[in-house]
C-alpha cells in the first residue's frame, strides 16, 4: 500500500511549500498526513491525483496555506539559526587560520549578504514547490543563486582588500580560543537541533585538511590543489549518498 | 459574494451536516457526499474548509489508529458551536432554496 509517484511528489511539494511559507511545522505535518491518507484511499479506488488536487495543484496549495496562520516565532527561530550557523562557520574558519580581524565593511556586509541569501533560498523553494519546473531547470536555478552569492561574498572580501579598509576589531589569543570553541559548539548544537550534520561536514572538509597538510609539511602548491578540490568532491559525495539514502526510505 | 464563495458556504454547511451525523474522516465525508448525489469538482477542496471550521471552533479533531494498522487517521466531531452554525445554515439554505425554487417555477410574489 504505497502512494503513486505523482501523489508522493505532490505531498512532498506541498510540505515544502507550506514550510517555506512560514506555516507551523506540526500543522503542516498534520495536513500533509491527512492528504496522504486521502490520496491512498482514493488511489485504491482508481482515482487520479488530479481528482483530489484539481487541475492546478499550485492553486490548491495556496488555498490550504490561506487557511493556516503564519508562525512568526518559528520563522524568527529559523532566521536566527541560519545567521548563527553562517557566522559560526565563518568565524571558525578565520579562528583556525588565526585571522580574526574585521573591518566595518565586513562586519555589516556578511550578515546582510547572509540574510539576502536566506531570502533567495526561501523564495526559490516556494517557486520550485508550487511551479514544479523540470529537474534540470530546478538544479540550474539553485546553482545560479548559490554561485551568485558566492561571488557576492568573494566580492566583499576583494573590495575590502583592494580598498585596504582598516580593521575595527582584531581578536587577541585568548579571544581567538574562545571564539574557536564557541563557534564549533554552535555548529554542533545547530546540527543537533536540525538533525542535519551537513554544515558540520562542510566545516570539517574545508577546515581540517589544510591543518593536517600543514602539520605534515606538504608543499604549498600541492596543498592548495587538495584544499580546492577535496572539499567540493567530498560535499558532492555527501549529497549523492544522502539523496540515495532518502530515496531508499 | 462571488459564486465560488457561495458554493464554499454551501459545501461548508453540508460538511457540518455530515459531521453532525457522527464522527467521520475526510475520505468518508467524500463518499457520503457522493452518496447524496454530490459530484465534486475536486475532492481536496474539503480540507481548506475543514481547517477553517476547526479554527472557528465548529468541529474538533482526534487522531485514531487505523483498524488495519498503518498511519493514524484524523476524525472530525461537531461541537456545540457547530450545531448552532448548522441550524443557522439550515435556515439560510431554506430561504435561498425556497427563493430559487419559486423563481424557477415562475411564481411571482411581490
Amino acid at each position: 500500500m504505497t502512494l503513486s509517484e505523482e501523489s508522493r511528489e505532490f505531498v512532498d511539494h506541498l510540505r515544502l511549500y507550506l514550510l517555506t511559507s512560514g506555516r507551523n511545522e506540526a500543522e503542516v505535518e498534520e495536513i500533509t498526513e491527512e492528504l496522504e491518507d486521502h490520496l491512498l484511499e482514493a488511489e485504491q479506488e482508481g482515482k487520479s491525483t488530479e481528482h483530489i488536487t484539481g487541475k492546478s495543484p499550485e492553486k490548491y496549495m495556496k488555498e490550504l496555506a490561506g487557511e493556516m496562520p503564519l508562525d512568526k516565532k518559528q520563522i524568527a527561530g529559523w532566521i536566527q539559526g541560519f545567521i548563527l550557523g553562517i557566522v559560526a562557520f565563518l568565524l571558525l574558519g578565520d579562528a583556525l587560520e588565526g585571522e580574526l580581524s574585521y573591518s566595518l565593511l565586513e562586519l555589516i556586509g556578511y550578515p546582510v549578504i547572509a540574510l539576502l541569501y536566506l531570502g533567495a533560498i526561501i523564495l526559490s523553494f516556494r517557486y520550485v514547490s508550487s511551479k514544479r519546473p523540470t529537474k534540470k531547470k530546478e538544479f540550474t536555478f539553485y546553482a545560479v543563486i548559490s554561485g551568485g552569492f558566492m561571488l557576492l561574498f568573494m566580492g566583499l572580501i576583494f573590495m575590502d582588500q583592494m580598498l585596504s579598509i582598516p580593521a575595527v576589531w582584531t581578536a587577541g589569543p585568548t579571544a581567538e580560543w574562545v571564539i574557536l570553541v564557541l563557534s564549533a559548539l554552535t555548529l554542533v548544537a545547530l546540527a543537533w537541533k536540525w538533525k542535519s550534520f551537513f554544515l558540520v561536514f562542510v566545516a570539517l572538509v574545508y577546515y581540517v585538511p589544510p591543518l593536517l597538510l600543514e602539520a605534515a609539511g606538504v608543499q604549498a602548491d600541492t596543498s592548495l590543489m587538495v584544499e580546492a578540490f577535496l572539499p567540493l568532491g567530498l560535499i558532492f559525495l555527501y549529497i549523492v549518498i544522502h539523496t540515495f539514502m532518502e530515496k531508499r526510505k | 459574494m462571488s459564486s465560488s464563495q457561495m458554493l464554499k458556504g454551501i459545501l461548508e454547511g453540508c460538511l457540518l451536516a455530515i459531521i453532525g451525523k457522527g464522527e467521520t474522516y475526510g475520505y468518508e465525508m467524500i463518499e457520503k457526499l457522493n452518496g447524496y448525489g454530490f459530484s465534486m469538482v475536486k475532492e481536496g477542496s474539503i480540507y481548506p474548509l475543514l481547517l477553517r471550521m476547526k479554527k472557528e471552533g465548529l468541529v474538533t479533531t482526534t487522531k485514531k489508529k487505523h483498524p488495519s494498522g498503518g498511519p493514524q487517521r484524523k476524525y472530525y466531531a461537531i461541537t456545540e458551536e457547530g450545531r448552532h452554525e448548522l441550524e443557522a445554515f439550515k435556515i439560510r439554505w431554506k430561504s435561498i432554496s425556497g427563493g430559487v425554487e419559486n423563481l424557477l417555477e415562475g411564481e411571482e410574489r411581490i
